[in-house]
């Protein structure tokens, strides 16, 4: 185990596992967010759960304040220092850096006799004020502190108070040591106050980023993590998963899209989202699903088939086969061989559109489902919108959706919600079981699950081209 | 001070490390801790050292304090005296 877990719900999962062992992590935080709480819930888990036993440094305090104080969440410090599993020392700063200096002195002494391993010091801000005079002199013993807890492989968290908040400064601290938690009380519902713990910095690591909601709880601190509701235990092996191609994005989506699902990519005009449609749809057409396609204006049957050609698969084998199907909008010439794939209603007003949707289109995928066959629909939106107006999409693609759904069909629908209005797409965003939001800010391409069938939001995740298949990955 | 008059500061004092066993702290320190005067804390160390409540560490140019817990003898074997009764 690279990582010493802290047992704190929450936790570990923005850490990736726990504080990696030996470094050394800043906990940082105004008076009342739980810093001391959080410091011994660290000892305390580390020692009961993991057999790791630990020390607490207190500058300020006395310990039997601690003890008292600690006895509400259930935790018996004092039991555990009759079985040599914890000390709770309290002495001065620069007792501490001079007995922590000195050759067996009472730092080392300590720590050999209880075999510790994880260390809570409360709190380094006052190392700085040893020498208030020199700053220099300040960023030594902080240093110092650093050098010898990693001599001592302990596994450490230093709390701090509250830094400078202001960006232009940065607090030296900050640089050497390994990490640095920062909690927060923020105003909430103007009258109540709400407490957040974000993790700014972990070397090593790979952290959930965000402020993520905690609450001081009976068992202690107890972290919420950001972004989710109440997600749905899922299944990411399940045949109701369906591969996107994108193996970052199955990851996010939980295994993958849901079946049966009704997803939208919203994407703003400047972003590239043909590799992401393109690789969900090579992927759908590997896995043998039947495949529905809305054409927009922009994309042609030939433009689709080069791409396809790219994620290794050959479009006219497949019109051939007859998994493959097409509603045309436009007048565009097409070869002979895809003729009997496509349907063209660009002829066709919205009621009479509405119709071959209903009784003739319908029909044949429902007379296909009955033979086990699996549907997968990429509807164009946008080429929807422009063709047959708003108002069309209002009044009716509530119901299409809906029918897909209950046919057990996946739909992923391409939109751009800044085009189309703020109504328009929080209406469109209700109709969605999941929203796939791709983005371009400055010189970056950004992709972040918004609304997720299982609750779940993603963070921003960044789009990085790739030389080969699938092209594209999420960072 | 006289004799009497040092029992309550001794008491205080005693009852700061009983209470906070791992509590390592100088003279001045434990002025503070205490709210008293280090003249009037110095003869209380002293005294609580000799008793062997209190151990000094570090050299007596910068002493720090430490309690120092009662030897307790939990399990005593009385069995040869039981018989020899």
């Amino acid at each position: 185990m690279h990582t010493a877990a802290t047992g704190i719900t929450g936790l570990d999962e923005i850490l990736g596992g726990g504080i990696p062992r030996g470094s050394a992590i800043i906990a940082e935080g105004a008076p009342g967010t739980g810093k001391t709480t959080l410091g011994i819930q660290f000892l305390y888990n580390g020692i009961h759960d993991y057999g790791e036993n630990g020390m607490f440094i207190t500058f300020e305090e006395f310990p039997d304040q601690i003890y008292t104080d600690m006895n509400r969440f259930g935790w018996d410090l004092r039991a555990l220092e009759r079985q040599n599993q914890l000390r709770v020392i309290s002495l001065s700063p620069d007792t501490l850096i001079d007995q922590m200096l000195t050759p067996n002195g009472l730092f080392e002494q300590m720590v050999n006799e209880i075999d510790c391993k994880r260390i809570v010091i409360d709190s380094i801000s006052l190392l700085k004020f040893l020498n208030m005079d020199s700053e220099i002199k300040g960023r030594q013993i902080l240093y110092t502190l650093r050098n010898i807890l990693r001599k001592f492989k302990l596994t450490s968290l230093l709390i701090q108070e509250q830094s400078n908040l202001d960006s232009n400064h940065v607090p030296f601290e900050h640089f050497i040591f390994d990490g640095l938690i920062r909690l927060s009380l923020k105003k909430h519902l103007q009258l109540f106050r709400q407490r957040t713990l974000e993790v700014l910095k972990m070397r090593g690591s790979s952290i959930i980023e965000g402020e993520h909601i905690y609450r001081i709880t009976e068992i202690g601190v107890y972290v919420i993590l950001a972004s989710k509701t109440v997600a749905d235990i899922q299944d990411a092996q399940s045949e109701f998963r369906l591969k996107t191609g994108i193996s970052s994005l199955d990851d996010i989506l939980g295994g993958g899209l849901d079946k049966a699902n009704i997803y939208m990519l919203d994407t703003n005009s400047k972003a590239n989202y043909r590799n992401i449609i393109t690789s969900i749809l090579a992927e759908r057409i590997k896995a043998g699903d039947q495949l529905l396609t809305i054409l927009s204006s922009i994309q042609s049957i030939e433009e689709l088939a080069a791409l396809l050609k790219l994620h290794q698969v050959d479009l006219n084998k497949v019109i051939e086969e007859q998994k493959m199907y097409f509603i045309e909008h436009y007048n565009r010439p097409i070869s002979p061989d895809w003729k009997n794939a496509v349907f063209h209603v660009n002829d066709l007003e919205n009621d009479k559109y509405n119709h071959f949707l209903r009784y003739e289109l319908y029909p044949q995928i429902k007379n296909d489902l009955k033979h086990d066959k699996k549907w997968f629909v990429y509807y164009d939106l946008n080429a929807i919108i422009n063709e047959r107006g708003t108002d069309y999409v209002l009044r009716n693609f509530a119901s299409e959706t809906a029918y897909a759904r209950s046919m057990g069909m996946t739909v992923l629908v391409l939109c751009n919600f800044k085009e189309v209005g703020i109504n328009v797409a929080s209406f469109l965003e209700r109709s969605c079981n999941g929203v796939l939001k791709t983005w371009v800010d400055g010189s970056y391409q950004y992709l972040q699950i918004t609304k997720a069938s299982n609750g779940d939001i993603s963070k921003p995740y960044l789009l990085e081209n790739m030389k080969e298949s699938p092209y594209i990955r999420l960072i | 001070m006289v004799n009497k008059e040092l029992i309550p500061l001794q008491m205080e004092c005693t009852m700061l490390f009983q209470s906070n066993p791992y509590m390592i702290e100088s003279p001045e320190g434990i002025s503070i801790r205490l709210g008293r005067k280090v003249e009037d804390i110095l003869p209380i160390i002293d005294l609580l050292l000799k008793q062997g409540i209190l151990q000094l560490l570090g050299d007596e140019a910068s002493p720090l304090y430490r309690y120092q817990e009662p030897r307790v003898i939990q399990d005593i074997d009385l069995s040869g005296e039981v018989e020899s009764v």
